[in-house]
């Protein structure tokens, strides 16, 4: 029964052209690679794209994994990773962000409904997070939503478990930080701009 | 002074603790949507099935190596039976010229 398969035995399977092995992989990861793209994105759209793209690039090379160490849940989020932080890249080109004392990001994100029925401050608390540096905004994003242990982590950002600990120290000062300042992050939809 | 320290180390710790537990309820697992996954995963598989059937290079030169291999084999044992049933048939005929002969021969005698 192929649902009885551990990882390593649907990969070698996968990895000899077994499409419904990969298949098995697809089902476990989906949801988590959803997720942890949709909340370094923060819109559907663009986590349904760069998911599709996680998953034909893990089928395209998945004859060529080999297991140093490195699971093959890492090694899909760290596609992931890859990924997301092209997207950024690219993006930070296109978005407008301003670094006033209130700080105005524009999001015209398409967000579930889940997310809709957040407060403002929930959602800017999220939008918060994606100012955040790459690094730190992976690091919450795995542990809050995938809930991974430092050491999986340190995995996946190719980092010691001891630096995982202080970056995630470090970041929890910074939220604090800047929450505790008083800044307001007012979310512009649909072109709206508001002047303090 | 080392009593100022171990509060505000007790301080930040509840802090950052609040903080913890506010993004531990604010990152609810998002659900993707089933079509997209349901799309993606047809998608996959079936584009998995497709490479079951094509071959790689190397694979196909054998497998060409193979039949041109077997179709020289059949058409060397093929050519040979020919050739055997074509001699036979020769030897056949030359018998049969003999036989001719031979009766030709005895004929004038029985005339006789």
């Amino acid at each position: 029964m192929l649902l009885d398969l551990t990882d390593e035995e649907a990969l070698a399977l996968a990895a000899k052209g077994d499409s419904e092995a990969f298949g098995v992989l697809y089902d476990r990861y989906i949801d988590r690679i959803y997720n942890y793209i949709f909340y370094r994105t923060g819109n559907q759209h663009d986590a349904e794209d760069l998911t599709s793209k996680v998953f034909i690039r893990a089928m395209k090379h998945i004859s060529n994994y080999t297991d140093r160490g490195v699971p093959l849940s890492a090694w899909l989020y760290r596609i992931a990773h890859n990924l997301v932080a092209n997207w950024h890249r690219d993006n930070s080109r296109k978005q407008d962000v301003a670094l006033d004392e209130g700080m105005w990001i524009n999001s015209d994100a398409e967000l579930p409904e889940s997310i809709l029925m957040r407060s403002e401050k929930d959602q800017g608390i999220l939008l918060l997070v994606q100012s955040l540096p790459e690094d730190r905004q992976s690091l919450l994003v795995l542990k809050f939503v995938e809930h991974l242990s430092n050491a999986e982590i340190g995995q996946i950002m190719d980092k010691t478990e001891g630096a995982i600990k202080s970056l995630y120290h470090r970041t929890l000062l910074s939220l604090r930080e800047e929450l505790g300042n008083g800044n307001k992050y007012h979310i512009l939809k649909n072109g709206e701009s508001k002047i303090p | 002074m080392k009593l100022k320290l171990f509060w505000k180390k007790s301080k930040d710790s509840n802090e950052l603790g609040i903080l913890e537990n506010q993004l531990d309820i604010l990152f609810l697992p998002v659900a993707p949507q089933i079509e997209f996954v349901q799309g993606l995963r047809n998608e996959l598989v079936g584009d998995s099935k497709k490479h079951k059937l094509t071959l790689s290079p190397s694979k196909m030169r054998n497998g060409l190596i193979w039949v041109g291999g077997v179709a020289s084999v059949f058409i060397m044992v093929m050519a040979g039976l020919r050739a055997i049933i074509t001699l036979l048939g020769a030897v056949g005929i030359v018998q049969q010229i003999n036989k001719q002969n031979q009766s030709t021969a005895e004929a004038p005698l029985r005339i006789a």
